[in-house]
Parts: structure tokens; sequence; C-alpha cells
């Protein structure tokens, strides 16, 4: 019991094994960008492990979109505080010319 | 005729026939009387099969008639054939003829000790307070006055005898005995053994005690005096029954969560109770309180039930409660695994669930855990061997499992459990409820993790493939409950604001701004309460909680290693060294203290602050190291040989020493403990048992210094630090903030984020102490002082 399948984690390192032609292939700067990915894929392990499907190719596909879409939101949130900052200060500064004009 | 009341010591076989009881009294004696008891063993087959075995077992002189048996999975399953046994020491030898000769026949009832048979018959157990009615000092009656459940039992007055030979006998031979008793402490040199067993003798005579506690007493300590009484010819009788030799049991391997351990041989006492310190799991976990409790509650034998383990614990419950049914004991397990498909065996071959927290330093975390949660599933959903898996057409369906379970019968497991269930959920509200000094905490906490203990191995004991109650179904519908449980708990806390931090099994780690006092989380656990039917317990609040990543790469997550103090400065520590058994106590010790520095600050945010302390603390320590000043057996690292020694490959410390002290006549093997030193000779490892030949000098301190950045490394990486800026700072370098920490401004913690200002033009200063000096192309500069200081971030910045 316990022992007769693999784990989230063996999972994700039979991941990274079948994929090493292809990280090998690519050049660094993807390969840096795949790493980064791989990582952020480990803290889903108990998302994975729960899911217990016979193709867990899939729902890392699912985590790795999720991790895009984070960081997606991530950006596009930072970015909206700097457009608000800059709305601010031009008001402070009492232009009424509009941003980007 | 006569009435006598007291606490049931022991329960053992009569060699001619019945049991011996031996009865604490109440007036203080310790008195042994008889009773006729009988026993009997089962056995189920074609009638034509019985018929042939019971011509066989007729000559032997053995009871034989046609019962009704009663089976836990078949229910009503007929006549079955009894063999009954006035002596019951006769059965077993009965049994194995049977067997040898009928081996396609199903027996029963076989391998259930005579005291465990006699709990069942008069529902009593060890420690229990009893009345008996004797007469010519034969047992007529027997009255129970206590019950197991019962949070404060009347506790018997034990009387305690210490031995303990003054060294570990493999490793030096020992020149005392100590001998202790109440306020009596002296030593006897071992080279005069006549008086050695004169003065034995007469402690035994006029003490009488009830417990003789050794040390190397299984191993060493009673062969060694049976030895010098053969020698001297001065009797050594330690057995109570006078007319009984004393029982050995043989060393054996086994493993235990895919890891060996190897129990060594035994000395069992009849009468009183030998327990060895050095051989004594329980014993040695939760002490003479926690021993009495799992044999007060599971019915073993005191004496195993301070050598065996909690799983032995629950099996023991199972079969009482069979017993108190009238259900066969099966000998052998017989319901094994049910057929499966690929996708069920996926869905469904899975533990509890345990997160990846992102490491870090998270303030002000709150740890919830369900209270006995898989006991407490298996008597809410009635989750047994026999009741899961059903294909009554009204079962209960266990989620998409593909499982059912009967409720309409109680099972076995949940009738066993959940009387323990309660009483550890009491016990737990008592001593919340008890100040920390209040006397009766100890006995209160020992009863609390003996239960913890058998709550906690109650569900693996259910996928145990040698369990005789265990079935795969039941384990995996357990599994599979817990693991929504806590999803579903997880989701409460997520509707309530909390960011989940962790959770392990039966456990959330909690975090919310502001949130830091019992009346934040209540809320949380009373719906989680309401939704789940089971009881939630908040374990504590802890002022901060750091989370360690992989050793090699800092941003991979490990699930059980990390550590933190509560409201009290406590902590909460788990994976890292000090919790390892192979880590040396100097490491361990070093490791604690650091902490505990770390500790005096309460906001996570002012953590930095801390690290020169704790960089000044390794240095000491590790110039101690260096001058030879520290004794040799805080550095003995101690490690579990997993397989036999001829099955590894590597060659590491340990199989080296491994390999040395066979040659010496030390038997090494599977589950033995192997102890040594690192040191510049004898290929960089030193057995401990030859320590007498070293000298301080020939220690490797640069292995230590290794372990020592390692157990470092472990409680500064949170904060962003590598092992390499540890070792340059134990090199002498400055104090200069590394450039990792900058990586904790993506952390739930960005403690580092505002210090980033270059004050130089060229170089990054980011997190630097004020008034450090650092190298550059151009000579040594040492900075001004920065306005922030680092670490010292407004709790706005964050």
């Amino acid at each position: 019991m316990g022992r007769t399948i693999l784990t989230a984690a063996e999972l994700l390192k039979e991941l990274k094994k079948d994929l090493k032609p292809f990280h090998r292939t690519i050049h660094l700067p993807d390969q840096l960008e795949l790493d980064s990915i791989y990582e952020e894929l480990e803290y889903y392990r108990a998302a994975i492990s729960c899911t217990g499907t016979v193709y867990p190719l899939e729902v890392m596909l699912v985590a790795m979109v999720l991790i895009e879409r984070k960081h997606a939101n991530e950006i596009e949130k930072r970015l909206n505080d700097r457009i608000d900052q800059l709305i601010e200060s031009r008001v402070k500064d009492g232009s009424s010319q509009r941003l980007g004009s | 005729m006569e009435a006598v009341s007291g606490w049931v010591l022991d329960v053992y076989a009569h060699p001619q026939s019945g049991v011996i009881l031996w009865l604490l009294c109440d007036d203080g004696r310790r008195r042994s009387f008889r009773q006729e008891f009988s026993v009997a063993f089962r056995v189920r087959g074609p009638s034509p099969r019985l018929r042939e075995l019971w011509k066989f077992l007729q000559p032997k002189g053995v009871q034989l008639a046609s019962v009704k048996g009663k089976d836990l999975y078949d229910g009503e399953i007929g006549d079955v054939l009894e063999a009954r046994f006035d002596a019951p020491d006769s059965l077993m030898p009965a049994f194995w003829d049977a067997q040898q000769a009928f081996p396609d026949l199903t027996y029963y009832d076989v391998d259930v000790s005579v005291a465990m048979r006699y709990w069942a018959a008069f529902n009593v157990f060890p420690f229990a307070r009893c009345r008996l009615t004797v007469n010519a000092g034969r047992i007529l009656t027997v009255e129970p006055l206590d019950c197991k459940w019962d949070i404060d039992p009347d506790p018997p007055p034990l009387r305690k005898l210490y031995l303990r030979p003054d060294s570990d006998p493999s490793n030096t031979k020992p020149k005392f005995l100590q001998i202790k008793f109440d306020t009596f402490d002296y030593k006897v040199p071992f080279e005069k053994p006549r008086d050695l067993l004169h003065q034995l003798n007469a402690v035994l005579n006029k003490i009488n005690p009830d417990v003789i506690i050794t040390q190397y007493g299984d191993t060493w300590l009673f062969d060694h005096l049976f030895k010098l009484s053969e020698q001297t010819g001065i009797p050594f009788r330690p057995n109570r029954d006078a007319f009984r030799e004393v029982e050995r049991r043989k060393e054996y391997i086994y493993k235990s969560y895919g890891k060996s351990h190897f129990r060594a041989k035994q000395v069992h006492l009849l009468g009183l109770f030998h327990i060895d310190e050095k051989n004594s799991g329980n014993y040695a976990k939760n002490g003479l309180m926690g021993v009495m409790e799992l044999a007060r509650i599971s019915g073993l034998p005191v004496q195993e039930a301070a050598r065996r383990s909690a799983g032995a614990g629950i099996s023991a419950m199972q079969v009482l409660t069979v017993l108190q049914w009238n259900i066969l004991v099966p000998y052998q397990k017989q319901k094994g695994e049910t057929f499966k498909t690929w996708r069920q065996l996926i869905k469904l071959d899975r533990g509890g669930i345990i997160d990846a927290p992102r490491p870090g330093v998270y303030r002000h975390v709150f740890i919830i855990d369900f209270m006995m949660m898989y006991p407490s599933l298996m008597v809410l959903f009635n989750l047994s061997p026999e009741t899961v898996g059903s294909n009554d057409p009204d079962a209960w369906p266990i989620g998409d499992t593909g499982l059912k379970v009967n409720r309409k019968q109680r099972g076995l497991v949940p009738e066993t459990l959940e009387p323990m269930v309660e009483k550890r959920i009491a016990i737990k509200r008592r001593l919340k409820s008890l100040p920390k000094d209040h006397p009766e905490r100890e006995r209160y906490q020992a009863q609390a993790d003996t239960g913890k203990d058998l709550g906690v191995v109650s569900n693996g004991r259910m996928g145990f493939a040698n369990a005789i109650f265990g079935r795969l179904p039941a384990y995996e519908a357990i599994a599979y409950l817990g693991r929504d449980t806590v999803l579903i708990a997880k989701e409460i806390a997520e509707r309530h604001g909390f960011t989940v931090v962790h959770m392990y099994v039966d456990s959330l780690f909690l975090t919310r701004e502001g949130a830091y006092t019992e009346a934040d989380i209540k809320p949380v656990m009373d719906e989680i309460e309401e939704k789940t039917k089971l009881r939630i317990d908040l374990d504590d609040i802890y002022d901060w909680m750091a989370f360690d990543g992989s050793r090699k790469n800092p941003k991979m997550p490990v699930a059980n290693r990390f550590f933190g103090p509560n409201r009290e400065g406590e902590f909460k520590v788990r994976g890292i060294a000090l919790r390892r058994q192979d880590t040396c106590a100097f490491v361990a010790g070093l490791q604690r203290d650091a902490m505990e520095l770390m500790g005096l600050e309460k906001d996570p945010a002012r953590l930095a602050e801390r690290v020169p302390d704790v960089i000044k603390l390794v240095r000491e320590r590790c110039t101690e190291l260096q001058s030879g000043n520290i004794p040799l057996e805080q550095l003995v690292i101690t490690r579990k040989l997993s397989k036999e020694l001829n099955e590894y490959k590597a060659s590491s410390a340990m199989f080296r020493v491994a390999k040395q002290l066979q040659p010496a006549g030390r038997v090494i093997g599977t589950g033995r403990i192997v102890a040594y030193l690192l040191t510049r000779c004898a290929g960089g490892s030193y057995p401990w048992d030859f320590a007498d030949d070293l000298t301080a000098g020939m220690i490797d301190v640069r292995k230590y210094k290794e372990l020592v950045i390692r157990a470092t490394h472990e409680l500064l990486q949170p904060l962003g630090v590598s092992e390499e800026v540890i070792r340059g700072w134990l090199g002498g370098a400055t104090y200069v903030l590394p450039e990792e920490w900058a990586y904790m401004g993506n952390m739930e913690l960005p403690l580092f984020t505002s210090i980033k200002a270059p004050v130089l033009p060229g170089i990054d200063v980011t997190g630097l102490w004020p008034g450090s000096n650092i190298v550059t192309v151009d000579g040594v500069i040492t900075l001004p002082d920065l306005t922030a200081p680092p670490g010292g971030i407004a709790e706005g910045d964050t």
C-alpha cells in the first residue's frame, strides 16, 4: 500500500526525464523559463496527487496554465497600479493631459 | 471463602491447568491465586475432514465438541470443531500437530494469548481494580470494579526497583551495578559476585518489587546474573513465581512503515514486570504511565506493552472486541486485496494530503488539526474491514471511489475505537484546563500520547499486509475521506480570508493579515466542526513559522521541514537536524540554541537582526570544537542499518564502521544501531564502541563543521541565506547580507524589499549592514549608515 504507484513528486521527475531531449534542444533562455515552470509545478504536487488521474500530464498542463495565468495577473495588477500612480501624480501636478496623449 | 480486592498485575497459564492471577491487594500484599480456565481453538472445513481431525485429536486427551461458529466477514458459518484444553500451554503443540496433518482446514482462535482470553472472559485488564471470591487459593468469581476508559483510574501503588550497570556492556565491561529503590541508591561491584547476588536477593526479598526497570536487562544483565549464580552456587530467582523459570523471547527484525527495526532478545518475569529501558520503545517514549495505559487499553501484558509498538496494541484491542462478540479470530489473515482496475488503483492507492509549502517565513500562523481524525472517521462512517466494500444495495457510497460502506451493522473497528477516541478527547480537554505545573499533567500527557499513538496507527494497520483484521478497501476509504475532510476545512478557512500556508494529513497551517488571537480562528473552527462533524483543535498560534526549501534548490518545497515559536517562545519543530535521530548531540544542541536566539524576535520582519547573534554563537561553538573542548559523547552519530551489510553498495561512514565492528565480534545486521565518530583516521569514521583509543585530536573537525553549516543553513535558509554565505561568515567574512535575500521580495514576508537603495556608485548594497566593510576592486569601503536598519522594516513596508 502506498508504494504501488508513483507519487506526484515522482511523476514530476518522470515528466522532466521524458522532456529532457526537448529541454536540451531548446535555447538557454527557454531552458531557464522551463526550469522556473518546473519549480512552480512542485507546489502543485498535492493537487496532482489528489486528482488521481491516469493521465497526470494533463493535470500538470492545467497547473502550468494556472502558473502562467497567475503570472499574467500579477503583471497586469502591477501595471494597473503603476498607471494609477501615474494618473495620481499627474492629477497632483495639475496636469489635465491624458496618459499617453 | 474470602473476598479479596485489588489491582490485577498479571495472568499466565499454570503448567497443569487453568491460570495464575497475581493481585496487588488493597492491604498491600501481593498474592497469587489459581483459577480453572480452559482455552480452545476452532476449525472450519468440510464435515468429513473435520471428522478425521476429531479422530486425530481424540487420543491426545483433548475435549472435542461441535459448536456454532461466527466469522467476522461471513457471519454464521455453521458447525465448527472446537478443541478445548484445561492446560492452556497444551493448545499450541496440539495445534501444530493438527495443522501439519490437516493443512487444508481453516483454523481460528489459535494464537490468542491466555491473558487476552482471560480479559475477554471476565471483563478485566492489566491494572484493573477487581474483587475476587477465593476459596483455598482458588478463584471462584471475578468482579470488575473499574473501567479501562476511566480517565482517572485508581493508580496501583507499584514498587519500582532500578538496576543499571555503570556502562554499556557492548562497549565497556561494567564495573558496578547501581541498585536504586525509593531513596536507596548504591552501587555493588560486579567483581564480587557473591556479595552482588546476596545483596540483590536481599533487596528482592525485602522490597518485593512489582516492576524491575533495568538497563541492558534483556540483552546482558539477567544473563550475566544467572551466569554468576551458576558459578557461585548462590540462587538468583527474580520471579515472584518461585516455581517457574524466567521467560525468554528471541531477537527479531520487523518492518514498520518501510523501515527495518531490530528488537533484541527479551527477558520476561512472572508475577512482576521487567522493563529494559534500552529495549523498550514504548517505555522510552511514554514512560511507565504510558506503558500502563497501553496495557490497560489494549490488554497487552505489561512487559509486551513496554516493548511492542502501538500497532500491536491496536491489533490486541480488535482481538478483544472480537472475543467479546463471540466471533472467531482467524489464525492468519484471510481477506486479501480485492480486484481493481488500473484507473481504480490510481484513484484509491493514496495516503493523506501533504501539501508543498512555499519556503519562507510567515507571520502569525495558526495550526489547527483534527483530533484523532482517522479513528474519528472510522467511527463516524462505520469504516471497518467487514463493512467497506459491501454489495448491499442500501450501502452508502463513499464519494467517487466506487466503494460502499454498510452502515446498518456496527463494524469491528468503530466499536473498538470509539471509547478510545472519546477518552483521548476528554484527556486533552482536561490537560488544557490544567496549569502547566499541575502534578497530574505528566500522567494525563502519557495517557494522551498513548491514545495518539494508537490513533495514528489505527489507519495504517488497516492497510498493513499482516494485520488479521486489516483490509485494503477499508484503508482506501479512510484515506479518501481524510483527504476530503481536510479539503473541506481548507475551503472553509479560505472563505474566512485565511491563506493556507500548509496542509499536512490532518492539520492546516493558516495565516491572515491582522489575525493573531483564538477569537480570530474560532469561527473557522466552528464551521469546520459543523460541516465535517469531526472535532478540530487549535494546536497553537505561532508568532512566525519558517519553512525550509530543498537544500540544493531553496525554491523547491519540502513538505515537513519547518520551525517557529508560539507566543510563549516554545518552538514547534519538524524535519530539521535537531529532530533527526542521526544528528549528534553537539550539532542538535547548537541548532536548538541558535533557533532559540531567533525565537527572541517576535516580529518576523526583524528576524534578520538576529542573524549576527546566530553566527556569533556558531563561531564560538566551532572554536570550541576546533580546540577539542567538546566531549566525545556529544559528537557520537548513531544510525540504523536498513539492510544487511552485504547488501550495501556505497561505502558510507556507517558502512565502514559496521565493517570495523564485525571482526570484534559485534553482531551487525538489519535494524541494528551503529554509533560512530567522524575521524581523520580509520577511513574517516571510528566506532564509538572502541572510543577508549580515541583522542580529541583525531576528530575530523572539518566534517563536524560541515554538519554545523548544514544545521545553521536549515535555520537561515528561509531568510534567503545560502550555505556558501554561511561558510563565508564562518570563515571571517563581514556581515554582508547575501544577494539571495532579495529573492525574499517575492515571498509572503518580503523582509528586505525596502533596503534596496544603491548608495555607492556601481555597487548594489542591497541589504548591507550599516558600518560593515565590503571589498571592491578599489579596496575596502566602509558603508555609511542606512536610514533603515537591515531587516528593520516598518509594519507598513511589508
